[in-house]
């Protein structure tokens, strides 16, 4: 590794990128420059609009029309992309340089059967005959580990799971056996466990082709995972590279440490700990600014950074930063220090939503889809309770029925002691105080209406505030309980951030005063810094208030963070229910381990991951037994396949779905983290 | 487009100022409609119907002669400097026909989009929003309906309710409400799914009030193309519906009867044809070029 300077891969010299849009020009990259060297993953992280995708299209040089490089060269062995002649490039992709985007399932032809898709590039660049083309592409199946890669080369590419056609996806790029290898994203639309198994692939082929790798993410904790040096971008400005481990440890840019710290970690707790988040907004596109592009949201900015624009300054000879005080950085107090966590409401024990046997099907007869198969579900007056679960699961289906959008085919929802369980026969009073928040604020505020107009007609409806100036002062009220401000009633969404955006919808869902308001992946959308805000409201305003939280998402440290009790669902079942802490340690159901071992940390020491076997089945034809048994890491035998398991009551109120005992179950759980550990210690 | 994020702390300034934020959405309005004025396909477009639009609104101060005026000794006469487009077969001069034609086939086509607009809007939401049986058998009717020839569907109706421009305006808005509602009712179809109409209905809205108030505002760029496109098939249609003999009688200068009644005379008296025509197929151009230009202002 010592010899990467010299001898990198690639080398990004100056790279500088605007957009025109307009007749403007945006700039977007601003003299980036990193190496990236032979076998070496480097890992580029931001959040959205940082200009990371950009920075990967250049390398390839796909940018879009409307681009225009202002400077710089990338520089690949001895000749420079951005220059290179048409016929050039056109070899070189493909045969030297691959890419896998973030959504297999539109970068996949879908008319083509997959094996034929492999086989063209092999034909293409290295003018094999059919019939060998094809052997090859089968041969690189089972290389990136799909089974049966024989069938699975004659299906098409619908007919596969995300996870299989991201497979796919690596196959075709590695059939060359490529020098450098870009992935965009490459597992942001897949679900977690799913997620832990592309990360495997790529490790494995790490190991097995000496291909270079520009890893581009939103997640640091996937980079964390992946790569040896790490590059952070931060509105076009490349503002701290390093390696990885040394980086996400001792970051020497503030906003480097700021978004590290806006992560809500595995452990921290809302009782206990207020999560970090950074202030300000990031610089709109094409802004000129003077000097450092995060002085005005850093805590330890100074004149001279508004000022004078600073460089690369070394930390030591692989780790630089962009700011003039490095050296301070370790130093920055956590911003949420001293800031009182709003006192708890009491946990009421009376119940305020009692789902009994709640059964979603869609279609009719043998075809019907059993989304929701039978749950119950109770939250008690004050509560947090988290719902996790892959898709396909059934939480949204669940959710859905309990906030009466769509009614259930079987069961009951009882909610406040009212019969709520047809959705349509709501009365206002049952409505105002259940609401939901969603998960994409662009989609759930409508665009047309103004910011004021769509909270003054909910409080309108829910809270029944009728005369103008009465509502004037509740909508004061509400916009100051989300911490917006007035000025941003008058716009359309559309002029406002995720976050504020986020914020707005939160504020809808509480015009009512309701007593329960369902969260779902109300922060998925969003970036880190700004989930970490929003997180912090939503804690705020639940204490404050007083209200019960359905919290749906698919991020177990989000879950952990604020759920006081945790239901794990899989293929329209719970499967484990408890309080949070309960459920997160052994004893838990294989299928929560298996989730909690799918998490990419921060944390250095490797934890031995929890693989499952095969894709979720079909929730139309769901296996017989426990319907885990088809991918348990601890399938005991053919119990698990003829009989349905029994709830097992484990210690501190939590209940899982499995044949094995809690005694039995704890035992392998923490025999296996040790023997992990045991494993683990001699590497750190 | 620049956004504003605010910090979680209060009174961390962030983002830009007030008067800003207010101005957007302005700013946003403004800029369809500089997009709007540098698309070249809809200012050619947009210049050729205004020619048309002045015609309509002003000949009888444009036309040199009076387009009713028989002259019987200039019959069939060939294009010349006193009759810039030559004469017909009653001697009328064929250039102030021309100009004042303008006024009838701009008359009946906007009208006869307009109650297309009209009821395809009213029908494209309510069977998109409610779905079920509804929308079941309006699909079928309109596919059974465009089964059948249009124009022959138009001829039966006309021949039996009597021909006048009423009538006219009538045919063709009914024949256009279900290919308007078609349109509708898809882009209704994509709103409906979206979360908002969710959240409305969570706060307890009505049907109706969801249809108008919410997702009627944010499917406006597809109508309007849709209607824009229709006004051209719609001009297209009056023409035709005149041509046939069952839409305006004669004297009337409409450009489709024109054509018809120059059909006797084509071999004798070209001009008598082709300049109507000519401005008939400028205006439907003119038109749809319109259309296409809104159509990839909105797409940007």
């Amino acid at each position: 590794m010592s010899a990467v300077a010299e001898q990198a891969a690639v080398r990004i010299q100056g790279l500088t990128v605007s957009y025109r849009r307009r007749r403007k020009l945006l700039r977007v990259l601003n003299d980036v420059s990193f190496e990236i060297g032979h076998g070496e993953a480097y890992g580029l992280v931001g959040e959205s609009g940082c200009g990371k995708t950009t920075a990967a299209m250049a390398l390839m040089r796909y940018l879009p029309d409307n681009a225009v490089v202002d400077g710089g060269r990338i520089m690949f062995g001895d000749e420079d992309v951005l220059t290179a002649s048409d016929s050039t490039l056109r070899k070189w992709r493909g045969e030297r340089m691959a890419m896998v985007y973030q959504d297999p399932g539109s970068a996949l032809n879908p008319s083509i059967k997959v094996g034929e898709q492999i086989a063209e590039v092999y034909r293409f660049h290295k003018h094999l005959g059919k019939s060998d083309a094809l052997a090859a592409a089968i041969e690189m199946l089972s290389t990136v580990q799909i089974s049966a890669p024989d069938r699975v080369a004659r299906r098409y590419p619908h007919e596969l799971s995300g996870g299989q056609q991201q497979r796919v996806m690596f196959a075709m790029a590695l059939a060359t056996d490529p020098d450098l290898l870009v992935l965009d994203e490459p597992t942001t639309g897949l679900d977690a466990t799913v997620e832990a198994e592309v990360l495997d692939l790529v490790e494995q082929l790490r190991a097995q082709f000496n291909t270079s790798i520009l890893f581009v993410s939103h997640n640091l904790g996937i980079v964390a995972r992946v790569c040896e040096r790490v590059g952070v971008l931060y509105a076009g400005r490349l503002i701290e590279q390093g390696p990885a481990q040394e980086l996400f440890q001792s970051p020497r840019h503030p906003y480097t440490l700021a978004l590290l710290r806006c992560m809500p970690r595995l452990g921290m707790r809302k009782d206990t700990d207020r999560l970090d988040s950074i202030a300000g907004s990031l610089p709109p596109l094409g802004a000129e600014i003077a000097g450092c592009v995060y002085a005005d949201r850093c805590p330890i900015a100074r004149d001279r950074c508004r000022n004078e624009p600073p460089q690369i300054e070394p930390v030591n000879e692989r780790h630089g930063a962009r700011c003039f005080y490095h050296e301070q950085v370790p130093g920055i107090p956590p911003q949420a220090q001293g800031i009182e966590q709003v006192p708890a409401a009491a946990v009421e024990q009376e119940a305020l939503l009692e789902v009994e046997q709640l059964v979603k099907a869609y279609g009719s007869g043998t075809n019907a889809l059993l989304a929701v198969a039978g749950v119950d579900v109770h939250v008690a007056r004050g509560e947090v309770l988290g719902l996790v679960g892959e898709s396909g699961s059934g939480k949204t289906s669940l959710a859905k029925c309990i906030v009466g959008l769509i009614d259930p085919t079987e069961g009951t929802i009882e909610f406040e002691h009212m019969n709520v369980t047809k959705g349509r026969s709501r009365g206002r009073e049952a409505r105002r105080r259940l609401q939901m928040v969603f998960q994409n604020p662009d989609n759930a505020l409508n665009p047309s209406h103004t910011v004021g107009s769509i909270l003054r007609r909910s409080l309108q409806l829910l809270a029944g505030v009728r005369s103008k100036r009465q509502q004037d002062a509740e909508l004061e009220a509400l916009t100051r309980s989300v911490r917006l401000e007035p000025r941003h009633l008058d716009v359309r969404p559309s002029s406002l951030s995720g976050g504020l955006k986020q914020r707005v919808a939160i504020a809808r869902s509480f015009a009512g005063k309701p007593s329960m308001v369902l969260c779902d992946e109300p922060t998925s959308a969003l970036d880190v810094s700004v989930q970490a805000a929003i997180l912090n409201l939503l804690v705020d305003l639940q204490r404050r208030e007083g209200v019960s939280y359905v919290f749906i998402s698919h991020d177990l440290a989000v879950v952990r963070y604020v759920a006081d009790r945790i239901a794990v669902m899989y293929l329209g079942q719970i499967v484990d229910v408890g309080p949070s802490e309960a459920v997160f340690s052994a004893p838990h159901h294989p299928y929560t381990e298996a989730l909690l071992s799918a998490i990419p940390t921060l944390d250095i020491e490797a934890k031995a991951r929890i693989k499952l076997r095969g894709t979720l089945p079909s929730p139309s034809d769901p296996p017989s037994g426990c319907r885990f048994h088809t991918r348990c890491p601890r399938y005991l035998g053919d119990i698990c396949k003829t009989e349905e398991p029994p709830w097992q009551e484990s210690t501190g109120g939590q209940t899982y779905r499995c044949h094995i005992a809690p005694v039995e179950l704890q035992r392998l759980q923490t025999q296996d983290a040790d023997a992990a550990d045991a494993a683990g210690d001699p590497v750190g | 487009m620049s956004t504003v994020e605010q910090s979680d702390l209060a009174g961390i300034p962030g983002g830009t100022a007030p008067e800003d934020v207010a101005s957007l959405r302005r700013a946003r309005r403004a800029e369809l409609v500089r997009g709007l004025l540098h698309s070249k396909t809809f200012m050619i477009g947009a210049a050729m119907v205004a020619v048309w639009v002045i015609s309509a609104l002003f000949w009888r101060w444009i036309t040199p002669y009076n387009p009713q005026a028989v002259d019987p000794i200039n019959t069939l006469k060939a294009p010349s400097s006193a009759h810039w487009f030559g004469t017909d077969n009653l001697g009328r001069d064929v250039f102030s026909r021309v100009i004042a034609g303008a006024a009838p086939v701009l008359t009946v086509a906007p009208l006869a989009t307009a109650l297309g607009l009209l009821g395809g809007i009213t029908l494209g939401l309510l069977t998109g929003y409610y779905r079920g049986w509804v929308d079941d058998v309006f699909s079928r009717l309109v596919d059974a309906l465009l089964t059948f020839p249009l124009i022959i569907l138009a001829v039966l109706v006309l021949a039996s309710l009597g021909r006048s421009p009423r009538n006219v305006i009538l045919v063709i808005g009914i024949i256009f409400t279900p290919l308007i509602a078609r349109t509708v009712r898809s882009a209704v179809l994509i709103e409906r799914e979206r979360e908002y109409v969710a959240a409305a209905q969570l706060r307890g809205e009505r049907g109706p009030r969801i249809m108008v108030f919410e997702i009627l505002p944010n499917i406006t760029g597809p109508i309007t193309v849709e209607g824009t496109i229709r006004l051209g098939y719609a001009i297209f249609a009056a023409a035709t519906l005149a041509f046939l003999g069952l839409g305006i009688q004669d004297p009337s200068p409409d450009w489709g009867l024109q054509v018809a009644n120059a059909r006797a005379y084509v071999q004798i008296a070209w001009w008598m044809a082709i300049f109507p025509a000519l401005a008939l197929s400028t205006l439907v151009v003119g038109v749809h070029l319109i259309a296409d230009g809104i159509r990839r202002v909105l797409e940007e």
